[in-house]
């Protein structure tokens, strides 16, 4: 089981760079995401189809982490959620976290 | 399997007897119980089982039952107590109210991921009745964990290998799995309220015969968790020592446990009995023999002191402990466990087995330790030590060494409070242990008189003016003040035919008193000195009384002489300190008291006693009176309605 996520340092790909969240996604084993600031129109995916429980701390720093970006002009996203993670962010109200802006899908 | 099984799972009901209940126990969970639920629904939904969710919250004060009510899933249901009892309550409501084919109980915080449900459910669905996630296997993993809990947790594994005698390499992991008979019958037994309930859950299954299977699972230290690790393990290691003692006494859990009916109980009584040196033996002989005679007892076993036993017509006297002997709590635990009553009355003070401290103490602790062991107790208690001068009642020794004794003794009367029902003579006592102590297991239980007798006048029948002072002397009860009394008296021609009769033996911790006493007074004359007084002696000894005497210097509870006094008419006079003070205004005794510094005090209220016949039989009319208001048969009825509602709880 993985318990570390891999993190793609925005500069690598600025376009669009992706962080695998853990199987078990708990935010206090995974190092700080954002070693740069997002610019203004990049993504920022993760990539959720690994999740099998996000905690709700887990969720709160995803919630939090999708305020920043959008604070800088970026995006982020959690794609391809598994169930879990899927019923998670469902039952917590966090959808939007699922959800592109239609404005940002537009461009 | 999709995400749409956790959408069809979410609004429609599951079978009314599916194949798993998933119970959930939850305390101010407020922050973690929405994830876990989802977590839980989602990944169980798409193994496409038919489940349902029994969220058994614990009183939370942070609205988690209705958190989770107002997600309006389906088949969760939310159990919702009026107060908080602990976990191992929810975790047995909520199983007990599962409808599921196998019930498992999991962590609000999914320690244990939900993954891991399909080993345990294989391993139950090969027959397997119980199976309990373990972390301590090859292939199990702890993530996050502290040094301080795994350290914890190694030893207490050890204690439990060593208590239970069967390796459990995890008896606390949240996470197991029961088939549906197996969890009613466990859970219908458990009686662990708290965090230890896991415990007695795999105790249970032992002593059910029931295969439990271990399955290695992963584990990982949410943050956040409510559990503390060292009052948890306090705990654990207090239910380990509880069901060693239960099986030390073989006694049947009391959870769900079938008792005698009322009118079959088989009772135990701890005491000393005459001829024991220690006092309370008369007390305990009559409280044995009352009890025999009860229509609810069928037998009555008292447990008392090694040596010759003086015991009532009935009662099977059983010498189990030694005074002054540390060991008495095991001596009469196995006593217990051999006899089997249905209830265990202890007749205590705070010396009743011992003079020597620890021996004391340690069969203090005996009560609570019964109790532990699911044997309904009761204490009588006949002195507080808030209310004994140490110094008097010759147990002083400097100002910090008696307030550490003063510390410890209260931290004996909190030990003795954990019985079941404490009973004190006293209503100054009851007010003590309520106020103090917060106790609310206390009731009020009057000394009474061992017998009534018919009132056959206030005088000896041979005409002699007799004094009379009966006890176990040295300690508080002094005799060079009466003694001194005595011999002014005869100073006094109008007085010199009285004699003084001193009946009773030395205090257990005076040894020598009274022969001292006796050597310094042979100038003085018409003292007797009786030894000790056979209980069918008693009523003659006071018959043949003008006056009793109670030369007391401080008094450490309720006084059997005083009733005993009352019982055949007889006049008293008593000393000026508190207790007596008391017992005298609640329970209607009147004497002519003196200041118990004073032995010509004491010398002028004989006189005024002896001197007037008048006042002689008003004061022992009145005594009468008040003795036979409260005989000991009816309290004992008191006590035995107190066991008969322990015994049937």
């Amino acid at each position: 089981m993985t318990t570390e996520a891999t993190i793609i340092p925005f500069s690598r790909r600025a376009d669009r760079p992706i962080a695998l969240l853990p199987e078990r996604f708990d935010i206090h084993r995974i190092p700080p995401a954002f070693e740069h600031e997002p610019r203004p129109g990049v993504r920022v995916a993760f990539d959720g189809s690994a999740v099998k429980f996000a905690d709700a701390r887990a969720i709160q720093w995803l919630v939090d982490a999708q305020k920043l970006v959008r604070d800088c002009g970026a995006e982020l996203i959690v794609l391809d959620p598994s169930d879990v993670l899927h019923a998670t962010l469902e039952m917590t109200g966090n959808t939007a976290l699922l959800e592109i802006r239609q404005e940002l899908a537009a461009a | 399997m999709s995400y749409q099984d956790f959408t069809a799972w979410k609004s429609q009901p599951a079978s009314s007897n599916p194949l798993l209940s998933i119970v959930i126990p939850t305390y101010n969970e407020s922050e973690r119980i929405v994830p876990t639920l989802a977590a839980v629904a989602a990944y169980v939904s798409s193994r496409g089982y038919d489940f349902e969710i029994i969220v058994s919250d614990d009183g939370s004060s942070d609205g988690t039952p209705d958190l989770v009510r107002r997600l309006g899933l389906r088949n969760v249901r939310v159990l919702d107590p009026v107060r908080n009892r602990g976990k191992g309550a929810a975790v047995r409501d909520g199983v007990l109210a599962a409808v599921g084919q196998y019930i498992l109980f999991t962590d609000a915080d999914l320690s244990t991921p939900i993954e891991h449900l399909d080993a345990l459910l294989d391993e139950a669905r090969a027959g397997v009745p119980v199976v309990i996630g373990t972390r301590s296997g090859d292939e199990s993993t702890e993530c996050n964990r502290s040094l301080l809990r795994k350290s914890l947790s190694a030893l207490l594994r050890l204690l439990v290998r060593f208590c239970l005698g069967r390796g459990f390499t995890d008896t606390q992991c949240g996470f197991k799995l029961f088939e549906r008979a197996a969890a009613r019958r466990l859970f219908g037994e458990l009686s662990v309220d708290g965090f230890s309930f896991d415990l007695e859950l795999l105790w249970l299954a032992n002593r059910h015969g029931l295969e439990v299977a271990e399955v290695p699972v992963t584990w990982y230290d949410a943050p956040g968790s409510t559990v503390q690790p060292f009052r948890t393990s306090c705990e654990f290691v207090r239910s380990l020592a509880t069901l060693e003692l239960r099986r030390f006494t073989a006694r049947r859990p009391s959870g769900g446990q079938v008792r005698e009916p009322a009118g079959a109980l088989d009772l135990a009584v701890v005491t000393a009995m005459p001829p024991s040196k220690t006092t309370l033996n008369e007390y305990g002989f009559h409280l044995t023999r009352h009890l025999r005679s009860h229509p609810d007892v069928s037998s009555i076993t008292a447990l008392t002191e090694f040596g010759e036993v003086e015991a009532p017509a009935g009662v099977g006297a059983v010498p189990c402990w030694q005074f002054n002997s540390a060991l008495n709590p095991i001596r009469i635990l196995r006593a217990v466990r051999a006899h089997r009553p249905d209830a265990v009355i202890f007749n205590l003070h705070f010396t009743a087995f011992g003079t020597k401290r620890i021996a004391a103490a340690s069969g203090l602790l005996t009560p609570m330790l019964l109790r532990l062991a699911g044997v309904p107790t009761v204490v009588l208690l006949h002195n507080l030590s808030e209310t004994v001068d140490l110094e008097e009642a010759g147990y002083g020794v400097n100002r910090w060494v008696n307030a550490l004794m003063l510390w410890a003794a209260s931290m004996l009367t909190r030990v003795i409070l954990c019985a079941d029902k404490v009973g004190t003579t006293m209503p100054a006592y009851v007010d003590i242990l309520e106020q103090k102590y917060a106790a609310s297991n206390v009731f009020l239980s009057p000394h009474g008189v061992f017998d009534t007798s018919a009132f056959e006048g206030c005088a000896p029948s041979d005409g002699v003016r007799r004094v009379v002072a009966f006890g176990k002397f040295g300690t508080y009860k002094r005799l060079e003040g009466l003694v001194e009394a005595h011999r002014s008296l005869h100073e006094d021609p109008a007085f010199s035919d009285v004699e003084l009769v001193i009946a009773g033996t030395d205090s257990p911790s005076a040894a020598g008193y009274i022969a001292s006493v006796r050597s310094s007074c042979t100038d003085v004359p018409s003292i007797h000195f009786t030894g000790y007084v056979e209980e069918r002696d008693v009523p003659d000894l006071f018959k043949s009384a003008s006056v009793v005497a109670f030369p007391y210097t401080s008094t450490t509870g309720s006084s059997g002489p005083l009733h005993q006094a009352g019982t055949y008419g007889r006049a008293v006079v008593v000393p000026e300190v508190g207790d007596f003070i008391e017992l005298i205004s609640e329970e209607g005794f009147v004497g002519r008291s003196f200041d118990p510094e004073d032995s010509q005090a004491l010398a002028r209220a004989l006189r005024d006693v002896l001197g007037s016949e008048e006042l002689r039989d008003e004061l022992g009319t009145a005594n009468h009176i008040a003795a036979n208001v409260l005989p000991l048969g009816d309290i004992v009825d008191w006590h035995i309605q107190h066991i008969e509602e322990l015994v049937n709880t």
